[in-house]
């Protein structure tokens, strides 16, 4: 699973926008998620985001190499900043729409998997 | 009884179009009476040093009343009756002479307040208080322009002079105005007769419960858990820093959507640069008025609301949730141009007309696909 830290006013009456998985311009094409093999949990990645890494999240929503790869969006672990570090590749689309569309698909798939971690909920 | 055309305010903007008084605006011109005999008596004071009040009946049986409604936009003709025998032709009663020196005396104060000039060398400090309820009608873009008994260029009334009218008086700290808030319903006090909302930001704002909006109120504070919040229209106090601190009267409460769109707006505006994570620019206000007014003005009630969100680039994505599509359009606010994305792309022009008959049409077609899906 990759985990991705949903910002706050990307959710709206419990539903997320389908920026959630679009790479921002410091995302250099290639937005960051945690590699659920090697971090323990939800739970954990959003505790190393929230007080690591002092970053804000309202819960986590994941989806799978599979379905990235299935969309020609290779997800790598580069452990890079710190070990579970893990990207979803867009570099590869050709277009804005195309990242767009492809990020609003993730979204969905994430979204029907429901929440892996929302604060204030037992694990 | 002697009858002489007194005032002709000429009424301009949106709310006077078509030669037409909104009914509500009549209050404004019903505070008019009292005000110039108000001012008619201290002047009368001032010219009689030795004297604390008028005589006895020195302006009983004087009236103001709106005779008829003129064209351009609208204007009101306001004539004074005044009782008694009327006088030989050119004659002037000591009534009629102080309230057409108070007349005088407002018009001068209101042409200060446009230039910048000395409020109080016109009227006295405590008749501005007056300005309160006269003008409180006036949106922006509205005026109230006055003649000046020696001719020249009209005087005006706007929401601007008469909010510098009314806090030139000193001690006066607040002001009374329309006001149109969404929030939160977060608590009810049947002992009180209060409700309390919470807008968005945090700031909590006092209410009377009155019994005609009672139940849309506890309905309102019942789902506010869940997200229902209200509109709430009345007349609101506002403080010298022009921040609503409660409302004084309340005229209209309603229950808003979950995705009320101006609503969620108003939550986006406290958004600072930096909001997604350190980037994330900051959402121009007056750039989003101008979204909300189109939105409000051309979007159809029957379609489907979109969720709303902010774009890392300082714009808007509006969102629908169909059963079986999920269209979307990312806005730029300065220019209001959305980049359509369904099934196909297309870029709009959110601020033109045309465009938001466009995009309507896009997404009641997709509703009806989705429609005749279901019925399949």
């Amino acid at each position: 699973m990759l985990h991705r830290q949903i910002n706050e006013s990307w959710l709206q009456q419990g539903v997320p926008s389908s920026q959630t998985f679009r790479p921002t311009q410091k995302d250099n094409g290639k937005p960051s998620v945690y590699d659920g093999d090697i971090i323990s949990s939800a739970e954990a990645s959003y505790l190393h985001w929230t007080q690591v890494l002092k970053l804000t999240s309202v819960g986590v929503l994941a989806v799978t190499e599979a379905e990235c790869s299935g969309k020609n969006l290779p997800a790598v672990t580069d452990g890079m900043d710190f070990p579970a570090h893990a990207t979803i590749d867009f570099t590869g689309c050709a277009s804005n729409g195309e990242i767009k569309r492809l990020a609003g698909e993730l979204t969905k798939l994430a979204f029907a998997r429901g929440w892996l971690h929302q604060p204030g909920e037992a694990a | 009884m002697t009858v002489i055309d007194f005032l002709k305010p000429k009424l301009d903007g949106p709310r006077f179009e078509e030669h037409a008084i909104p009914l509500d605006f009549l209050k404004d011109l019903a505070v008019l009476e009292e005000f110039i005999i108000s001012v008619a008596k201290a002047e009368w004071i001032k010219d009689n040093p030795g004297r604390k009040r008028t005589p006895p009946g020195f302006m009983s049986g004087v009236a103001v009343k709106l005779s008829q409604v003129d064209e351009g936009s609208a204007i009101p003709v306001l004539k004074l009756f005044l009782a008694g025998a009327a006088l030989l032709p050119g004659a002037v009663s000591t009534q009629q002479e102080y309230l057409e020196k108070a007349r005088t005396q407002i018009v001068d104060a209101i042409a200060a307040a446009e230039a910048g000039g000395n409020i109080t060398d016109h009227l006295p400090a405590k008749a501005l208080a007056y300005f309160d309820r006269f003008g409180r009608g006036l949106r922006d873009g509205d005026s109230i322009g006055f003649q000046r008994d020696g001719g020249g260029a009209a005087v005006h009334l706007t929401p601007q002079t008469r909010r510098k009218l009314v806090l030139t008086a000193p001690g006066v700290e607040f002001i009374t105005d329309d006001a149109l808030r969404r929030g939160k319903v977060v608590d009810t006090n049947d002992t009180e007769g209060t409700f309390t909302i919470r807008l968005p930001g945090g700031q909590e704002v006092q209410g009377p419960l009155s019994p005609e909006h009672r139940d849309t109120i506890l309905d309102a504070q019942k789902d506010a858990l869940g997200g229902v919040r209200v509109a709430v229209r009345g007349i609101g106090r506002f403080n010298r820093s022009n921040k609503l601190v409660k409302f004084e009267e309340v005229e209209d409460v309603t229950a808003l959507d979950a995705l009320d769109v101006v609503a969620r707006i108003d939550e986006l505006r406290l958004l600072r640069a930096g909001w997604l994570n350190g980037g994330g620019k900051a959402l121009d206000p007056a750039a989003l008025d101008k979204l909300t007014r189109a939105f409000t003005t051309h979007y159809p009630d029957d379609l489907p609301l979109p969720y709303t969100f902010p774009t890392e680039g300082g714009g808007i994505q509006f969102e629908w949730r169909l059963e079986t599509s999920s269209p979307e359009i990312e806005i730029d606010l300065i220019t209001l141009r959305g980049e359509w994305l369904s099934d196909n792309e297309a870029t709009i022009e959110l601020g033109t007309p045309e465009g938001w008959t466009d995009l309507a049409q896009r997404i009641s077609e997709l509703v009806k696909a989705n429609q005749n899906r279901g019925n399949a």
